[in-house]
């Protein structure tokens, strides 16, 4: 018996263009908002002219040449960043990995309770941290220095680095360190051989994120950096609010451009972005 | 009891460095916060709650906060009209797209805030882009002042803050049994249907998280807040500098960064406690 | 309604999924897919639900071609291996969900879904969420379900497997009965034989993306089309050998020594290198070691209500041989020499090697 072919109906194939459709223009505008400004920078920091204006009327590459070359101010701010960057980042590695090792498997409720202390950091407004931390050291007569800064970086880094090393603690197989001890293996060499290589990944995608936290950061830096010395996003703040340089778009586009290399870097050896979800 | 994990004993040993730390460098300092708010005057001679009394009474510095607080909202609303379809545009594309969309995504989040409010100035200046635009058209004749104006400043808090709300609904959406969906096509319903009647409903603990994380953020967004608010509009992050590092009145500064602190703490709470009543549907 | 598939073929990725599969059936009757994991069961379950397109060939449902119909419009029901219940709403907003769906108002709706339930014995639990139910009431309701949409065909994929074993039984019988009493076409896909052969009308074994038989469970088992049918549904014994014509039939000389009459040779009747089936019960111990093949007990193996033995031929070939529990006045020991020799009237599977 000759069998006929059924059409989907009308109403269905409506029903599924117009669901398609309207994801796909949301979506697209979505994607195209989050993307738009960072290209707009980019284009605007290889203007000619002496302003920000849109489209730039022609291009060169002279506010690079006079960010590397007459602006020794934003380089200092660049590399105290770098180096503040750097040990907050070394000194909160060492913490949180300890502490996800100690949290990751725990269902206690005192693990539960520290997780959460612990992650505040992201949560709440850093500028009340950072104003605390202020009135601490003034309490105390410790004097602003480069010490007190990353102090207050290892608050705000840690938890990017306990969040990510305990992701990939809790996904480790249980049965590879039970085997590992059942063949002798001692508890610190079993860490060293089998443990710490399988997460090494996950802490490496949180100490970058940690890093780049850092690095960015404004409302901690904005209480406890001293009259001497500026980091990087406060320098670029201040070029911003008081001349509207066009050198703070050539900054913009370095600091953009060496984010995105190193992301790049990242994903390819670590796989960054099955860390961050 | 832990399996794989370490030990009781030696879980305290590795938890108590990064415990310490906590508790001389971020308990002690916020107790003191709360401590200093409740001095009555800036040179600290007496205790009391003058400074909460001159906070709530002036009606003044109680709109700052509810401008703060309001704004918070309006950008997370806003977030997640342009985040949501975001996130689930990425439950439709291919594997590898996905990458390259998770990268676009997480990429504002590693750049500076300074940088991505940078961004906006560029857009919203009279020489920047929307201006050129409307003048091209021939829609104005001379440029509009965008910046400096409420709705510049919640509009380039969503874009900046997006990436905080689409993360976490990607994880819920992506979490969601692709069994559930196929079933509800099966038994007849459309893609819409499918869409208001699980998957949704089973991406709300996602939701509310990213919800958590934008409020949080758009409150406390110093950078933003000013440079495109401008001194015309003044929100609690600003207040909270101004008076700390310009006119050195430590204990109304710590005043408020205690009542900002409080106020996000408490929306955060509520909103935990709604999730968690609904994470009990979706582990179901 | 009857289903039919027509020289259907899937490609994925690189591989064949299915292999040209053409396959018809008979409305109201239970198919049962069975083969191992990746035989391409579950993917042609798929593509008849519509929840996959295949590459080639044609789904047919009644006397409709269905490839163009999205799957919200085939008229099809499956029911998943973990129930996929929506976990955000009660058993009774679950089995209301596809009336509901097709535009059903609340009070028709809930006068279906009671009688569902009631069908399902599941009446007293329709205010209870997912998470509150065991396994076997979770299937119940993703059964009642699907159901509730009157569904051309039912889908099952493997649906006793997170099941245990007791409780397996119980819900195969269930299912059973249910297809019956509605006359519902239905196709169930399982790895499982024992499952397969005390449920289905017909079974399709496959393997690798093909079909290799469909027939009867009978037929399956007494007279399995391919080597491979044969070892995959009941235990064997494969013994190579040749095959000669003889007076009244045909003689297997067996490599392992030995040989054995058989009356009838198939599907291979050409002489030559062969391959014969025979299963475990269909020899029978000769203590006196007169008839049959020589052999050494090896082991003895008690299982339940009959004895299995572990023998060895001549040439170190292993033969399993079944044997009640009664009955043999003297039970051989391992270390004992016996003879195997075929049951009289068995039918013995003969392939080309």
């Amino acid at each position: 018996m000759p069998a006929g072919a059924a059409r989907e109906s009308r109403g269905s194939r409506v029903e599924r263009w117009s669901f398609y459709a309207a994801f796909g223009v949301l979506g697209g505008a979505a994607v195209t908002l989050l993307a738009a400004p960072t290209v707009i920078v980019l284009i605007t920091s290889f203007t000619s002219a002496y302003t920000l204006k849109f489209p730039p009327p022609g291009y060169s590459v002279r506010w690079y040449r006079a960010l590397w070359e007459s602006s020794p101010e934003i380089v200092a701010a660049a590399v105290l960043s770098l180096k503040v960057a750097a040990a907050a980042t070394a000194i909160a590695v060492v913490l949180a990995v300890a502490a996800a090792l100690a949290l990751a498997r725990q269902r206690a409720a005192w693990a539960r309770i520290l997780d959460s202390v612990f992650m505040s950091p992201l949560m709440l407004p850093l500028l009340a941290l950072g104003l605390a931390l202020l009135v601490l050291f003034s309490r105390l007569g410790v004097e602003l220095s480069l010490t007190t800064l990353v102090i207050g970086h290892v608050a705000l880094t840690a938890p990017y680095i306990l969040r990510t090393t305990t992701a990939s603690y809790v996904q480790l197989d249980p049965t590879l360190l039970e085997c590992a001890r059942a063949l002798g293996a001692r508890p610190w060499f079993a860490f060293r051989t089998v443990t710490l290589p399988l997460i090494a990944p996950g802490i490496a995608a949180g100490a970058f994120i940690a890093f780049m936290a850092s690095f960015d950061n404004v409302a901690i830096s904005l209480f406890l950096s001293d009259a001497r010395s500026e980091v990087l996003p406060i320098r670029l703040w201040n070029i911003i609010e008081s001349s509207l340089d066009v050198r703070a778009a050539a900054v913009s586009g370095v600091l953009i451009g060496a984010t995105a290399v190193l992301a790049l870097v990242m994903e390819r050896i670590v796989g960054l972005s099955r860390h961050v979800r | 009891m832990t399996r794989g994990g370490p030990r009781l004993a030696e879980a305290w040993q590795l938890v108590l460095p990064l415990t310490l730390f906590f508790v001389v460098f971020v308990f002690a300092p916020l107790g003191l916060l709360g401590l200093v708010s409740a001095y009555n005057e800036p040179e600290l001679r007496t205790m009391g709650l003058a400074q909460y009394a001159k906070f709530f009474g002036d009606a003044f510095n109680v709109n700052i906060l509810v401008q703060t607080l309001s704004l918070a909202l309006k950008t997370t609303l806003l977030a997640i009209a342009i985040g949501y379809p975001l996130a689930y545009l990425y439950t439709l594309a291919p594997r590898r797209l996905q990458r390259v969309l998770l990268l676009v995504i997480v990429l504002p989040l590693l750049t500076s805030a300074v940088v991505r409010t940078f961004a906006w100035i560029v857009i919203l200046g009279r020489l920047g882009i929307v201006n050129s635009a409307l003048q091209t058209l021939g829609w104005i004749d001379a440029p509009l002042t965008l910046l400096y104006t409420p709705t510049a400043v919640v509009v380039a808090l969503a874009q900046i803050e997006m990436p905080l709300m689409v993360l976490p609904v990607i994880t819920a959406l992506t979490n969601i049994d692709p069994n559930l969906t196929q079933a509800s096509a099966v038994l007849g319903a459309g893609r819409w249907r499918t869409f208001w009647a699980v998957t949704l409903p089973l991406s709300i603990p996602g939701l509310l998280a990213g919800c958590l994380l934008v409020f949080a953020a758009a409150a406390s967004a110093f950078v933003t807040q000013t440079l495109i608010g401008g001194g015309r509009h003044m929100f609690m992050p600003v207040y909270i500098y101004q008076q700390a590092i310009q006119v050195y009145n430590y204990p109304f500064a710590a005043t408020l960064a205690v009542i900002l602190l409080v106020s996000v703490l408490a929306v955060v709470t509520v909103v935990n406690v709604l999730g968690h009543r609904s994470r009990g549907f979706v582990h179901g | 309604m009857g289903v039919t598939l027509d020289r259907v073929t899937h490609r994925y990725g690189g591989t064949l999924a299915v292999d040209d599969v053409s396959l018809s059936v008979q409305p109201g009757a239970l198919i049962v897919l069975l083969g191992p994991s990746g035989c391409g069961k579950t993917t042609l379950l798929r593509i008849i639900a519509g929840l996959l397109g295949q590459s080639a060939g044609r789904a047919v449902i009644g006397d409709q071609v269905v490839d163009a119909l999205p799957p919200n419009e085939r008229g099809a029901g499956i029911v998943f291996q973990n129930y996929a219940l929506f976990p955000h709403m009660t058993v009774a907003a679950n089995v209301a969900y596809g009336l509901r769906a097709r535009g059903a108002g609340r009070a028709a709706a809930a006068d279906a879904v009671e009688r569902m339930l009631r069908l399902v014995r599941m009446e007293t639990l329709a205010t209870r969420y997912p998470r509150e139910l065991s396994g076997g009431q979770q299937q119940r309701v993703a059964l009642a379900r699907t159901l509730a949409v009157s569904p051309r065909v039912l889908l099952l994929d493997e649906p006793f497997g997170a099941l245990d074993k007791n409780l397996r039984l119980d819900m195969q019988i269930e299912v059973k009965r249910l297809q019956r009493e509605l006359d519902i076409t239905t196709i169930m896909v399982t790895h499982d034989q024992s499952e397969a052969l005390s449920m289905a009308d017909r079974i399709a074994v496959m393997n690798r993306g093909r079909i290799e038989q469909f027939a009867t469970p009978e037929e399956i088992y007494d007279a399995p089309a391919t080597p491979f049918v044969a070892a995959f549904v009941g235990t064997t014994n494969l013994l190579r050998g040749r095959l000669a014509a003889a007076r009244e039939g045909f003689r297997v000389e067996l490599d392992g020594g030995g040989a054995l009459w058989l009356r009838e040779a198939a599907p291979c009747a050409g002489e030559g290198e062969v391959m014969v089936v025979v299963r475990p019960e269909q020899f029978r111990l000769d203590p006196e070691g007169v008839e049959g093949l020589a052999a050494t007990v090896r082991m003895v193996l008690p299982h339940g209500p009959f004895i299995i033995y572990e023998l060895s031929l001549a040439d170190g070939t292993a033969l399993k041989v079944t044997a009640g529990r009664g009955g043999v006045a003297h039970r051989p020991g391992p270390g004992d020499a016996v003879r195997a020799a075929l049951v009289p009237g068995a039918r013995v599977p003969v392939f080309p090697a």
